[in-house]
C-alpha cells in the first residue's frame, strides 16, 4: 500500500528555524562544518517542536548546540529539558541507516533521537530514540533499526522524571543517596540508573549500580571521585565503602524499579527473558511497519540496505572473525536439490534484542512455478555461539494475524530456522521474540 | 470497531465535523488504546480522556500529515490498508493520551503545569504553525554558506592557542594551576577528536565534577566573551 509506506512522525520546519540555522552555520570556517551545524540546528528545532507538543518544557539556550563557541568546534545537537537532562538530536541524511555519535556527545545525554532529513528541508521525520548509553563503552554509531519508537519517548521521559522526583523526596533511601553523592544534578545519574535497570539482569543491579555510584561518591577527605583511576585506588585501599555503595545502589534500584512498575522477584533472576522491563507498547507494535518487497530483492539486490538488510556476501565479510559464521554459506532450502530454481538471493539483517545480537537470514529461491521458497534462519551475531534459550522465530500470516510457523531455541542451539513457500503478493510478518521483547519485519512476496 | 469501520470513520471525520465527534468518542471503544497505554498511565486515563478526545477533534487533520498518509487514496475495504491506518491512528492517539495523562499526573503532584508560550500548545491545530520554507534544500545550504562564512572558528582557535593576554592560562583553581582554561579548551574543543569531560578528568587526574565546574562556570564564559570581542574587531 503506497499510501502508508512512509509512516514516521513528520515535523514541519519554519522559516524562523531556517533563519537561526543559517546564522549558526554562517559562523563556521568551512562549508562542510556549516552544513553540519545547519542540520544540527534544524534537528534540535524539530525535536523541540515535538517535545513541546508533549507539553514538556525545553531550554534551547542552555544547550551546547546553542553555545556559539562550542558549536564551532564540537559536533553537537543537544536540547536541554530543564531538570531532566539533554536529548541529543542527530540528523540522518537520505540513504543513511545509522546515526553517528561523535565522542563529544557520548556522555551526559539522556537519550539520542534520530531526525531524518530529505533533500527538501521543509520537514523532517523523527525515526525513533535510544536511551542513554554506557559512557564506559561509548558507541560511535547506532543502527536506526535498533531505535525505540518515538511514540514511546514520553514514557522514557516520565520514567526519568519519576526517578528525579524520588531522589528529591523525603524517602530514607533518597536522603541517603543525596548525602553520599557529590553532584549538582541527578540527570546523568538517573539516566544511567535507568540504563542499568534496562540492560542488566536484576542480580547484577547491585554491582553495576554500586560501580556507577562510586563515580559520584564523596571520599572521606571530601573529594569527589568520578574517574576510574581514583576509583581503583579507593577500591584497593578500602573495600567496605564499596560494599556500602552496593547496598545503597541495590536499595535505590529496587525503589526505582518499583516506581517504574518493574517486577524484581527472585524467580525472575533465573528467567533471562523476564529481566528487562517490558516496554509499555510492545516494540513490535510500531517497529518495522513498512513492507519489505521481496520481488525487489531479485530485481535489484542493491535495494537491500534500504530495508536494513545486507547481502549475505557483505555480511559475511564483516563477520569473518566470528566463529559462528566461519564456515557459513548460503543456507539451502531442504527442497533445493529437487526443485528448479530460477533465481535466489539472501538478505541478512542484524537485530539487537537488549544485550543479544542476532542475525536474521532471509533466503529466497524463486521457483519455476512462480512460487518463492522462503527460508528464515536466525543466528547469534555477538560473542555467543549459541542463541539465547527461549528465543522464538515466528512467521505470522499478515492477513489473519495468526501464527503460521514457529521455532524456539533450546539451550545450545547455534541457529533455528523456518521454511515455507508463498505466492506473489502474499504478505507475512517475521517476529523475533525473547520474553516480552520482540522485533517484527513485514514482507510481501 | 473493526479496521474498515474505523478507517472509514477517520476518512469521514477529515471532512465532516459530526463524524469527527463520533471518532473522538470511539477512542474509548478501541481496546488497543487501553492495552498499549501501559500500566504507568492507566490511573490517569479517565481524567485525561476528555482532553484527548477534544484534541483529536480539533487536530484530526494533523493525523495524516504527521504520518504522511494520503487518506484519500486509502481503500478502507482493503484489510491491509485499513489495518495499517488503524495502527497509526492508535499510535497518534496514544502520544496525545500519554501527554494528557502526564499533565494530569503532574497536576496531581501539585507541580505547576508547564504552559508553553510557543505556538505548539494543545488546542492549536498542529505541530507547527509558523511559515514553512518549501524551497530550502541540502544543496541550497552549501551554496548559501559559500557566501556567508565568517571564519569565527579560525579566529578563536588562534586565540586559544596563543592566549596573547594570558587570560586563559591564568584562569585555574588556586590549588591546581595545571587545570587552566587554555588546556581545557585545547582538549575539549580543538583536539581531534575532542576529549569528553570524563576523558579529560582521567588525563589530568582530577575529579570529573571539578572539570565540569571549571568548564561550565569559568572557561566557557571566558571563551564566549573572547568570541564576542573577536567578532567586534
Amino acid at each position: 500500500m503506497n499510501t502508508v509506506d512512509n509512516h514516521n512522525l513528520t515535523i514541519s520546519l519554519t522559516k524562523e528555524n531556517h533563519a537561526v540555522a543559517r546564522q549558526f552555520a554562517g559562523e563556521q570556517d568551512t562549508v562542510e562544518k556549516g552544513e553540519k551545524v545547519y542540520l544540527n540546528t534544524l534537528a534540535v528545532y524539530a525535536v523541540e517542536n515535538f517535545v513541546q507538543w508533549l507539553n514538556i518544557k525545553t531550554d534551547l539556550a542552555a544547550g551546547d548546540s546553542w553555545n556559539s563557541v562550542i558549536r564551532l568546534f564540537n559536533d553537537v545537537a543537544d536540547l536541554v529539558i530543564p531538570n531532566l537532562g539533554k536529548l541529543e538530536c542527530r540528523p540522518v541524511l537520505p540513504r543513511e541507516t545509522v546515526i553517528t555519535l561523535p565522542p563529544e556527545v557520548t556522555e551526559d545525554r539522556i537519550c539520542y533521537i534520530a531526525v531524518q532529513f530529505q533533500e527538501e528541508l521543509n520537514e523532517v521525520q523523527l525515526l525513533g530514540f535510544m536511551p542513554a548509553l554506557d559512557p564506559e563503552e561509548p558507541l560511535s554509531q547506532i543502527e536506526i533499526s535498533n531505535l525505540q519508537p518515538i511514540e514511546n519517548l514520553i514514557d522514557h521521559l516520565d520514567r526519568l522524571e519519576s526517578a528525579q522526583d524520588f531522589l528529591y523526596s523525603d524517602d530514607e533511601v533518597a536522603i541517603k543517596v543525596r548525602k553520599r553523592l557529590n553532584t549538582e544534578s541527578f540527570s546523568e545519574i538517573v539516566a544511567q540508573i535507568e540504563r542499568i535497570v534496562r540492560t542488566c539482569k536484576p542480580y547484577n543491579w547491585r554491582y553495576a549500580g554500586g560501580d556507577f555510584l562510586a563515580n559520584y561518591v564523596n571520599s572521606e577527605q571530601g573529594i569527589a571521585f568520578r574517574s576510574p583511576a581514583y576509583r581503583s585506588e579507593r577500591d584497593e585501599s578500602n573495600r567496605s565503602p564499596n560494599s556500602d555503595l552496593q547496598d545503597l545502589a541495590e536499595k535505590l534500584l529496587d525503589k526505582l524499579s518499583e516506581i517504574w512498575g518493574i517486577q524484581n522477584e527472585e524467580e525472575e533472576m533465573i528467567d533471562n527473558s523476564a529481566s528487562h522491563p517490558a516496554p509499555e507498547i510492545p516494540q513490535d507494535f510500531v517497529l518495522s511497519e513498512s513492507w519489505i518487497d521481496l520481488t525487489e530483492w531479485f530485481q535489484n539486490p542493491e535495494s537491500l540496505p534500504r530495508y536494513n538488510f545486507k547481502t549475505l556476501e557483505s555480511f559475511l565479510l564483516e563477520q569473518k572473525e566470528s566463529l559462528v559464521f566461519r564456515f557459513a554459506t548460503t543456507p539451502r532450502s531442504r527442497n533445493a536439490a529437487t526443485e528448479d530454481s530460477v533465481a535466489n538471493i539472501t538478505g541478512v539483517q542484524k537485530i539487537q534484542l537488549q544485550e543479544h545480537a542476532l542475525a536474521l537470514a532471509v533466503c529466497l529461491q524463486l521457483e519455476t512455478d512462480h512460487k518463492t521458497d522462503v527460508l528464515l534462519r536466525l543466528y547469534p551475531a555477538g560473542d555467543n555461539t549459541c542463541l539465547p534459550s527461549g528465543l522464538q522465530l515466528i512467521v505470522i500470516d499478515s492477513e489473519s494475524g495468526d501464527i503460521f510457523l514457529e521455532a524456539q531455541a533450546r539451550s545450545a542451539d547455534n541457529w533455528i530456522q523456518l521454511e515455507f513457500r508463498g505466492e506473489p503478493g502474499e504478505r507475512f510478518s517475521v517476529k523475533v521474540a525473547l520474553g516480552d521483547l520482540s522485533v517484527t519485519d513485514n514482507f510481501v512476496i | 470497531m473493526d479496521d474498515a469501520s474505523l478507517c472509514l470513520l477517520i476518512q469521514e471525520a477529515l471532512h465532516d465535523p459530526n463524524r469527527v465527534e463520533a471518532l473522538a468518542l470511539a477512542i474509548d471503544q478501541l481496546p488497543e488504546v487501553k492495552r498499549y497505554l501501559g500500566p504507568g498511565w492507566q490511573p490517569y486515563y479517565e481524567q485525561a480522556l476528555p482532553t484527548t478526545q477534544k484534541d483529536v477533534q480539533r487536530n484530526i487533520n494533523k493525523f495524516p500529515q504527521m504520518y504522511k498518509l494520503n487518506m484519500g487514496d486509502v481503500n478502507h475495504e482493503n484489510s491491509s490498508d485499513s489495518a495499517q491506518v488503524r495502527k497509526w491512528f492508535i499510535n497518534w492517539v496514544l502520544i496525545i493520551l500519554k501527554r494528557d495523562c502526564h499533565d494530569v499526573k503532574r497536576a496531581e503532584k501539585n507541580k505547576p503545569k508547564i504552559i508553553s508560550t510557543s505556538t505548539f500548545m494543545r488546542g492549536d491545530d498542529g505541530l507547527t504553525v509558523g511559515e514553512t520554507i518549501p524551497d530550502q534544500t541540502i544543496d541550497g545550504i552549501k551554496r548559501l554558506l559559500e557566501q556567508e562564512r565568517r571564519f569565527m572558528g579560525r579566529k578563536i582557535k588562534r586565540y586559544i592557542e596563543e592566549d596573547p593576554e594570558m587570560r586563559l592560562r591564568n584562569c585555574h583553581p588556586r590549588n591546581n594551576p595545571n587545570l587552566h582554561c587554555q588546556i581545557m579548551a585545547q582538549k575539549l574543543l580543538l583536539q581531534e577528536p575532542p576529549l569528553n569531560r570524563r576523558e579529560l578528568a582521567k588525563e589530568l587526574e582530577v575529579p570529573e565534577q571539578t572539570v565540569y565546574d571549571r568548564w561550565k562556570n569559568y572557561c566557557l564564559p571566558w571563551l564566549l566573551q573572547i568570541a564576542q570581542e573577536l567578532e567586534c574587531e
